[in-house]
């Protein structure tokens, strides 16, 4: 009892662990491959209620170039049921892969149909290819145990286990410094399986020609052999005992679970660029026997497929506008229907494949924007994975975005919830067309053509139109109490709203997108509801803003607008170039940008120290102007300076040139 | 199949399940020694034949001396013992050494190598286990035995089998033949000490994740974390074995026997004599008993008491590798007991009669002999001599120019926990004995302390790749 009670205390206590409040990234310890640990999961809670109809097996080409989502809506609209298809395509996978993936899959549901979207490709086997990895992981020799497998699975699945590496790391470390660094940090996996990428990558250039003379000459040998011996050793190249080996194995363990093949030719995104017949009938020669192998049918949309430029993630992906059009034909075929006319997207025609675009970074993401969606604000959700700058709420972006017209804004931007950025867009001047637009991620002080090195997992248009302060809009507020600061003026802080406030619940002062670590001063806030309180003054002049944070948490909850501290300046000078000792000075200050009713100007010998201060007048706050400073009648003749101090203290604003104080004036006695 | 892995799970409770209801039975001996067989050709069936060669070859020899009373006989049958067990551990072990050693020229090494030849598991282990039996039977200390089974069950019993301890047979075949009760006091302390080695072997591993890619290019590490290096592998190799030795006793704890136990808070020794009476016992006791007391022991004079020393301990390096670096580090650690047993000699009675000045030795000979016994790890770790040379070099550097190591903070928290396990052994014994009355707070303690330790083995060994005991290599 009591060590069943520790144990599930232990676990529970894991299952909660948050670091900078996410969960510990995960490391894939299971099957030795993070992305098939989160497929796998995905699969699971993809098919808990309902069915899978189809299950794709690809690379990382159909895992990102096909949409499970696109699939599953539209062949769902089709056939008028539900008809749900799971994308299981991995990065790295090949022939003797599937089979493996297969056996993951199944042993979490098995499909009722298995399509392969796959490439014309030799299949090496090399050293640390995704089988050899999978084979040789902790769970490869469980690959033909599907019991032992799925009990392995559930046991790993338990917090303790599947955060064990984590937990190591951070103990060893302080940090997550063995984390595995996968494609999963550039891309969103969906619900359905989707590998999601919005990316545009205009930096590829000339490389995408010679990609394309190579694919072209590589599946022309189909047909360019010089006998039938080149013919024979040209297919055996392709359809090694490997490549058969493991065609032969998923046809037998689809056959075992009454499950349907389907091949799906797939490409390169070159590739797919490439439609002229004598390539497409070259290509024929590989995946008909493939398809014969497997005992599968051929869907073969590549013909009809129009690939445009801004459907291309890389030269070899498509990005997720690309997926949705080739899912759209690829439904249209399976069901017999149509296929749906290609998309007249204006802007669409700017993208140019193989013209570099050097104003954009690969992290470049192409948004979609239907006639008919709303424009108030764009909506981005940014993927927050380990090793990816942290977009915490509160914080201040900017988003660069270029219009079909080719015109290009910079939009203030406000992070809502982590990397869940919201744009301000219903200044932007949008034709009421189906359009396509490339946005960027950019700091505050970035300009045009410095994305960050954070990709965009999904956006949504919205009809929400947001005031400026949309940010803390009916939450917790803190605003500072002016909104510019000399260098020498305490912070002025109020906070609001604050609900359950705690004693330890604080505020910080941060410059503007600064991280936790460049905090300059904090303060608590007692476990007050509102108030007001001060923080020490900057001492370097910036843009600064005020932070509230619940104690022991450190993602924001409100942030105030951005404040300036400017350094303190200002100047002082004499009106004469001798005073008698006895008479006064006339100290004429200007120029005070932060003017304080206790400034005051001293009288000091020239090259005293500031504490050796002969007399003193307060300059009343004034801007400018003019006082006089007595000469006490004993001060020594001699060289003599003023000099100009802030707020009562001892911060010196400016010294005037020197001038002289000669002996009293004799006083004229009277006749007598 | 590694103690801490599921598929030894399965396999024990597929044990249990033959052996409960047959304990105390005479099949219960059948059933251990069917399931250590399975267990081991689970690693190599191949090599189960060679196991039970040396089986039945010792278990026949010592018949054979328990007919004989002729001297001359018995030393031949004992000899031949010797000579099949060290043949047998010479052709898979030391051959290809030997040759590349002493061939006089290349071309004869090459062609009297035997190619690549696999080490059996535990070879060293169950051929010195094996050997000791007929040795005892022919010292007369211990009887022959009549039955085939019983002793294959003592040389094959799974818990011990593959890397020690190494159990004699007056020691563990009573126990096999009539095992204890197995009551709730035992299964708890087992399932605790089995949780503790697996923490352990887990802290071994996170170790060896940090130093072998230094060990792999010295060149390249910083005098700092080279040396560092060195002790976190002795930390290891001793978290790695006495881990093994931990699960191993557990196992046997939970099924109604007692082995030895091989580790005693070695590290915490003030001397090098003290330290191998608490590093891997079961070896230290057996090469004292068969080698070097068969040498004469210290009953001889010094400079010869002194010889023995230094063989016993070459062998003893030899015993855990063929190259030259185990002999070294076995010469090595000859050298310091030389020294240890002369300095006892020289300085004993007087520090003896001085009791603050041997309080004062005590304290600085614990840094002292924790010092020495890591240095000498370098010949047992590096592959090559060149490389142990390397590392010397850049603990030179190291003592001449001190610099903080780029180590991960958790390090410091890995020795901290050694050092409070290893105070807790050395002053107190085992936290939980079974002997002990067991009471309800006990066995909440018992069942806390297990889920926690067993925890932490999960966090420490989950995912991790499975390393294999370094003590299997030997």
């Amino acid at each position: 009892m009591t060590f069943a009670a520790v144990l599930a205390s232990v676990n529970f206590g894991v299952s909660l662990w948050r670091v900078q409040g996410k969960a510990p990234p995960e490391y894939g310890t299971w099957t030795g491959v993070l992305q098939v640990e989160r497929k796998i999961r995905l699969l699971h809670e993809f098919c808990r209620d309902e069915p899978v109809d189809a299950l794709i097996l690809s690379s990382s080409m159909g895992d990102l170039g096909v949409s499970a989502d696109v699939l599953t809506h539209e062949i769902s609209a089709a056939l008028g049921r539900k008809y749900r298809v799971f994308n299981f395509g991995m990065g790295g996978a090949d022939f003797s892969t599937y089979p493996l993936l297969y056996r993951f899959a199944r042993m979490v549901c098995k499909p009722k149909e298995i399509w392969v979207v796959a490439p014309a490709s030799t299949n090496p086997g090399q050293k640390d290819s995704l089988d050899d990895i999978l084979l040789k992981g902790p769970v490869g020799h469980l690959l033909e145990w599907t019991p032992l497998l799925r009990l392995s699975f559930e046991l790993h699945d338990i917090a303790l286990a599947r955060n064990a590496a984590a937990i190591r790391d951070f103990a060893l470390n302080a940090s997550f410094v063995h984390r595995p660094i996968t494609n999963l940090d550039l891309y969103e996996i969906d619900p359905y399986g989707d590998t999601v990428s919005w990316l545009y990558n205009p930096t590829e250039g000339e490389r995408r020609a010679t990609h394309r003379i190579n694919r072209h000459d590589h599946i022309m040998k189909f047909v360019r052999q010089p006998n039938a011996e080149g013919h024979r050793q040209h297919h055996r190249l392709y359809f090694s005992d490997r490549t058969l080996g493991a065609v032969y194995d998923l046809r037998d363990l689809a056959k075992r679970d009454h499950a349907t093949l389907t091949v799906v030719p797939f490409d390169t995104a070159t590739g797919l660029t490439m439609r002229d017949s004598e390539f497409l009938d070259a290509s024929k020669r590989f995946f008909e026997p493939l398809a014969r192998y497997y005992e599968a049918r051929l869907a073969d949309v590549r013909p009809a497929f129009d690939l445009r430029p801004h459907m291309v993630s890389d030269m070899v992906h498509l990005n997720s506008i690309g997926a949705a059009e080739f899912s759209k034909l690829l439904a249209a075929q399976v069901t017999g229907r149509p296929a749906p006319p290609p998309p007249q997207l204006a802007g669409a025609e700017r993208f140019q494949e193989e013209v570099p675009d050097p104003h954009w970074t690969t992290f470049t993401a192409l948004l979609v924007k239907k006639r008919g969606d709303p424009s108030a604000s764009l909506e981005l959700q940014y993927f927050q994975n380990w090793g990816l700058p942290a977009m915490r709420p509160f914080s201040n972006y900017r988003v660069a975005i270029r219009l079909p017209d080719g015109s290009e804004k910079i939009l203030p931007a406000r992070v809502g919830a982590r990397g869940h950025v919201v744009v301000d867009t219903s200044g932007l001047a949008l034709e009421p067309v189906d359009q396509i637009l490339t946005a960027q991620i950019v700091t505050r002080k970035a300009t045009m053509g410095a994305g960050m090195g954070v990709p965009l997992a999904s956006y949504r248009w919205s009809a929400d139109r947001r005031p400026p302060a949309f940010w803390v809009e009916g939450l917790a507020g803190v605003e500072s109490g002016a909104l510019t600061y000399s260098t020498v003026d305490p912070i002025s802080v109020r906070w609001e709203r604050l609900r359950d406030p705690g004693k330890h619940d604080w505020i910080g002062l941060f410059p503007v997108d600064g991280n936790l670590a460049s905090r300059l001063s904090f303060a608590f806030v007692g476990g007050k509801e509102a108030g007001e309180l001060t923080l020490p003054a900057v001492p370097q002049p910036g843009e600064f803003e005020l932070r509230l944070f619940r104690d022991k948490d450190w993602d924001a909850i409100a942030a105030s607008k951005t404040f300036t501290v400017t350094p303190l300046a200002g100047s002082v000078a004499v009106a004469d170039a001798t005073v008698a000792a006895g008479g006064a000075v006339n100290a004429k200050w200007s120029d005070l940008n932060h003017p304080h009713k206790q400034d005051w100007i001293g009288l000091f010998a020239k090259g005293a120290k500031d504490d050796a201060r002969i007399d003193f007048r307060y300059t009343g706050g004034a801007l400018n102007g003019t006082l006089q400073i007595p000469v006490p009648e004993s001060l020594r003749p001699g060289e003599y300076e003023v000099r100009l101090f802030s707020s009562g203290g001892w911060t010196r604003l400016a010294t005037s040139a020197a001038f002289t104080i000669a002996p009293p004036q004799p006083v004229a006695r009277p006749a007598t | 199949m590694l103690f801490h892995t599921p598929l030894f799970l399965v396999f024990f409770l597929a044990f249990l399940c033959a052996y409960l209801p047959v304990r105390g039975t005479r099949w219960a001996i059948p059933v251990i020694v069917v399931f250590s067989s399975i267990f081991y050709g689970s690693w190599n069936w191949m090599f189960l034949p060679l196991l039970w060669v040396t089986i039945i070859v010792d278990y026949s020899l010592g018949n054979l001396l328990a007919r004989t009373e002729d001297p001359r006989r018995r030393t031949l049958l004992v000899a031949a013992s010797v000579v099949v067990n060290l043949g047998i551990l010479g052709y898979f072990k030391y051959w290809n050494f030997l040759v590349a050693s002493l061939a006089p020229d290349p071309q004869l090494a090459a062609r009297l190598t035997l190619g690549n030849i696999i080490l059996p598991l535990g070879i060293s282990f169950y051929v010195f286990q094996s050997m000791s039996y007929v040795i005892d039977v022919y010292r007369r200390t211990q009887p022959p035995m009549k039955r085939l089974l019983d002793f294959a069950a003592f040389v094959t019993f799974f818990p011990h089998l593959i890397a020690g301890p190494i159990q004699r047979v007056q020691q563990l075949v009573p126990q096999l033949l009539k095992p204890d009760a197995i009551t709730l006091n035992r299964v708890a302390s087992g399932m605790l000490l089995f949780a503790s080695g697996m923490l352990r072997k887990g802290l071994g591993d996170v170790l060896a994740g940090w130093h072998d890619p230094i060990f792999q290019n010295i060149a390249a590490a910083s005098p700092a974390t080279v040396t560092l290096a060195v002790f976190t592998f002795g930390l290891q190799i001793y978290l790695d074995f006495s881990g093994y030795s931990q699960m191993a006793v557990a196992l046997a704890r939970m099924l109604g026997v007692d082995l030895i136990q091989n580790f005693n808070a070695p590290y915490l020794s003030t001397s090098m004599r003290e330290f191998w009476r608490r590093w891997h016992i079961s070896l230290s006791m057996w090469l004292r008993d068969y080698l070097y007391i068969s040498l004469g022991g210290s009953r001889v004079r010094l400079p010869v008491q002194i010889g023995n020393l230094v063989f016993t301990m070459t062998v003893c390096g030899l015993w855990h590798g063929a190259g030259w670096n185990f002999a070294l580090w076995g010469l090595l650690h000859g050298v310091y007991l030389a020294v240890n047993t002369l300095f006892d000699r020289l300085a004993g009675g007087w520090l003896s009669r001085h009791r603050l000045v041997d309080r004062a030795v005590t304290l600085v000979s614990l840094p002292i002999t924790y010092i020495a016994a890591n240095y000498a790890w370098i010949y047992f770790r590096t592959a090559t001599f060149d490389q142990a040379m390397l590392a010397n070099g850049k603990i030179a550097e190291f003592a001449l120019h001190p610099a903080w190591p780029a180590a991960p903070p958790g390090l410091v928290l890995i020795f901290l926990a050694v050092l409070a396990m290893d105070l807790v052994t050395r002053f107190k014994g085992e936290i939980l004995p079974f002997q002990a009355q067991l009471t309800a707070t006990r066995v909440v303690a018992y069942a806390a302390c297990t889920a926690i330790l067993l925890c932490a083995g999960i966090v420490l060994i989950v995912g991790v790749p499975a390393h294999q005991f370094i003590y299997f290599n030997f």
